[in-house]
């Protein structure tokens, strides 16, 4: 263990005393992240205020349900949401009767974050998915949210003997490339509000679900259940309890917590994240490759001549590589960090709340960043061959993560390991905290491209 | 009296990027005393590297094996690289690393560490003279005190047997003194085997115990100096130092043919040694008693109006070794 160690530390050494290093590992992403924050998110300015006039279009396409005791609309709410329309957030169909109707809590913390996504965005409602797509490519608008026809229809439950079941429902928002970080908010303002109704949605069909279960074996429970239902006598409030911005059940609405998150933080979290991990992917495939730097300058032989196993020099190589992107990032985040707080005039910590949680992501990340690093030095037949192909990897990665400034189709952004960290960093600096699928992405993937990365490697410490 | 190094039969072959398979060691059996210094020489690309890398247990024989102190170094690889010392060829230190760093380093890659490894670092830096230079970093010192650092590292452990793979390839003839007054001291104060491959004859002949001629992957030729030159019988190398570029070989030929007691007449054309100092072209002629053949061999060369710019006449050596075994010289055989 204490060679392991002793070959790790000459690394981290080396790494963290070359000066012309630490300015591409440390500098660049930092003065990169920065200016594109000043540039796009405006100094010091709040989300309301640096992004006020963010013009998108909504085509709410969605035909409500056929269930006569459906109690909301979800394509309503959600345009209700966005326009901040709180006087009633009502079922489209007019002919609803009064009781199904959720009227919406007097609450006053709703009301500024409604008013906070009503500053952040200009809205125009049209009525034709087509014309909104056109006027996103003419630039008229940076994004369109369109609402599919099904939409409520699939979030409403089908109950059945075994109890209900739920089907997966989308919303489409089709952003303007040229406008990435604007677009990038749209995405994740609709995916907060859509994952709300997801899990309203989720525990109404299990709640009843429950109740028709333990109807079928207590006739107690069970009749007056269905004399309800058979007459129509559902008392409603049950399922308006489980939609967003009705007070009776409060949902943790703070998934966007735009009115703590300025435009400048939102970038810089976004962007600064993104050039991080970038960045230390650079770092984590020279650390690994520096072992045929190794052998070139015969330090890999002297040490191959002494007592000491392959398997020990390699894992020495790949902890002191791991140590190194860890290292990075931290520097990296609590730079940014720095950064945010010159630039607000206060201290502000951009990476969230919850401390686990982001030292899980980093972790989950290095992971994954060192195994690409891993794996390619495998795969490669030679030092120049990898040394050709890891930039243009890490450049794929950075383009589909979007680690440039525009952001490509979440199918596509998946790929790349950048996406699901860059999503988990966001999530974490927006006060939410569910990045448990992040990590799970992060920690497989990395630890795949390990486990095969080293197997192929292992055949580059022979000399 | 035991061995330290047993190797027996060593065999191993490389594929080239073109699909060919080539021999680089072709059956290396030797023995080497405890306490000698045992010298490979050959020239470059005979096999000497590969031979020593697969003793030190840097790459697998194809089959064979060599048996350090008494551990097999393909089945004992670890212990047997406990006895051992390394010293490459080339600089193999960090030179963004101090001296003492580097030694540091490579020490604890000897399971060293504590007050043990920093008195034996003190010892080993006062040994190649660099005391006062050890917390400079290696890429600021000059070429000569970097091949100190790099043969201090190789004998911090205070190892029973070191390999020296050419370790005084491109350094001045100032510093190539100091180093082989070091081979001698490893030997004489410290009782150290010596493993020392060298392509230069003049460094084989003053250090070694016994040599062992390598070429194309085989040895050729095993002994003292005093065994391998009775090889070559009485035979003077005479050189004459040419300025042409060219030599018909018509004219080598002619040498042999009437020039009596002449075996060989080789030439070869102006060069430069791996120390960087340029080499003339000469030609070389092996002949019993070369002096009375002198001049017969200048009229030959007269006649066929090449200018002979210097003479030499050499007694039987490792090279006219070499000359006799190959049919050519150490300088251009590789």
């Amino acid at each position: 263990m204490r060679k392991i160690l002793n070959i790790a530390w000459k690394d981290i050494y080396l790494t963290f005393t070359d000066s012309s290093l630490l300015v591409i590992m440390i500098l660049t992403p930092l003065l990169l992240s920065s200016i594109i924050g000043l540039a796009f998110g405006g100094q010091g300015s709040s989300a309301t205020g640096g992004f006020g006039d963010i013009p998108i279009a909504i085509v709410n396409l969605d035909e409500g349900t056929d269930n006569p005791q459906q109690a909301f609309d979800y394509g309503q709410i959600f345009v209700d949401i966005m326009v901040g329309n709180n006087t009633q957030l009502a079922s489209s169909d007019d002919d609803s009767a009064s009781n199904n109707t959720c009227e919406t809590a007097t609450n006053t913390s709703d009301d500024s974050d409604d008013s906070t996504l009503q500053d952040l965005f200009t809205i125009t409602l049209l009525d034709d998915p087509v014309t909104a797509r056109n006027a996103v490519n003419e630039g008229t608008y940076v994004a369109t949210i369109i609402i599919p026809s099904d939409f409520t229809q699939k979030l409403t439950p089908a109950f059945g003997a075994n109890g209900g079941s739920l089907q997966s429902a989308t919303i489409d928002v089709y952003g303007n490339s040229g406008s990435p970080i604007s677009s990038g908010i749209t995405r994740s303002v609709t995916a907060g509000i859509t994952e709300q109704f997801a899990t309203g949605a989720t525990t109404i069909t299990i709640t009843i679900g429950e109740l028709i279960q333990q109807g079928q074996q207590e006739f107690r429970i069970a009749a007056p259940m269905f004399a309800a239902f058979a007459t129509g006598n559902v008392n409603f409030d049950f399922a308006c309890a489980f939609v967003p911005t009705s007070g009776t059940v409060q949902i943790d609405r703070q998934t966007i917590d735009f009115e703590n998150l300025s435009t400048f933080i939102i970038v810089l979290v976004t962007i600064g994240s993104a050039q991080s991990i970038f960045s230390s992917m650079f770092t984590a495939q020279f650390g690994i490759l520096s072992v045929y730097n190794e052998r070139e300058d015969g330090t890999l032989q002297r040490m191959l001549v002494s007592p000491t196993a392959r398997h020990e020099i390699l894992f020495g190589k790949v902890l002191g590589v791991f140590i190194n992107v860890l290292f990075q990032l931290v520097l990296l985040m609590i730079s940014l960090t720095i950064v945010t707080t010159l630039v607000e005039g206060e201290f502000i910590f951009i990476w969230g709340n919850q401390p686990l949680a982001l030292l899980g992501v980093v972790l989950a990340l290095v992971l994954s960043v060192c195994g690409i690093g891993i794996l390619l030095a495998g795969i490669a037949n030679s030092a120049e061959q990898a040394r050709i192909f890891g930039p243009m990897l890490n450049v794929a990665m950075g383009a589909l993560g979007g680690a440039f400034g525009f952001v490509l189709p979440d199918a596509v952004s998946q790929f790349s390991n950048i996406f699901w960290a860059r999503d988990a960093f966001f999530t974490l600096a927006s006060g939410g905290n569910d990045v448990l699928l992040n990590i799970i992405v992060l920690t497989v993937q990395g630890g795949l491209m390990t486990v095969i990365g080293w197997w192929l490697f292992s055949r580059r410490t022979e000399v | 009296m035991s061995y330290m190094i047993e190797v027996s039969n060593l065999k191993k072959s490389f594929k080239t990027s073109d699909g060919k398979r080539i021999t680089a060691v072709d059956g290396v059996s030797l023995t080497i005393d405890k306490g000698e210094i045992f010298s490979l020489l050959g020239p470059n690309g005979a096999g000497k590297t590969t031979t020593i890398s697969m003793i030190s247990g840097l790459i697998s024989p194809d089959e064979g094996d060599a048996v350090i102190g008494g551990y097999s170094i393909t089945k004992q690889g670890l212990q047997a690289k406990r006895l051992m010392g390394y010293i490459p060829q080339e600089i193999a230190l960090y030179p963004r690393l101090t001296a003492r760093r580097n030694l540091e380093f490579f020490g604890q890659m000897y399971g060293m560490g504590g007050k043990e490894l920093a008195m034996r670092i003190d010892e080993i830096l006062e040994f190649v003279d660099l005391t006062d230079r050890q917390n400079d970093k290696v890429s600021e010192f000059s070429g000569g005190m970097k091949r100190r650092v790099n043969i201090a590292a190789g004998l911090l452990h205070k190892p029973e047997l070191v390999y020296m793979d050419e370790p005084t390839v491109g350094i001045d003839p100032q510093n190539r003194r100091r180093i082989l007054d070091m081979v001698f001291q490893l030997r004489d104060e410290y009782g150290m085997t010596v493993l020392y491959t060298t392509h230069l004859m003049e460094e084989a002949q003053e250090l070694s115990d016994r040599v062992g001629i390598i070429d194309h992957g085989s040895i050729i030729a095993i002994g003292t100096q005093g065994q391998l030159t009775q090889q070559v019988g009485e035979e003077d190398r005479l050189i004459f130092s040419v300025s042409h570029t060219d030599i018909d070989k018509s004219i080598l030929a002619s040498l042999q043919q009437q020039v009596d007691n002449v075996s060989s007449a080789i030439y070869s054309p102006a060069t430069t040694n791996p120390e960087g100092e340029k080499v003339s072209a000469n030609i070389t002629v092996l002949a019993l008693r070369g002096r009375k053949a002198m001049p017969q061999i200048i009229r030959i060369l007269n006649e066929a109006n090449i200018d002979i710019t210097s003479v030499e006449v050499r007694e039987p050596d490792l090279e006219a070794v070499f000359l006799h075994l190959t049919g050519r010289e150490l300088r251009d055989a590789g």
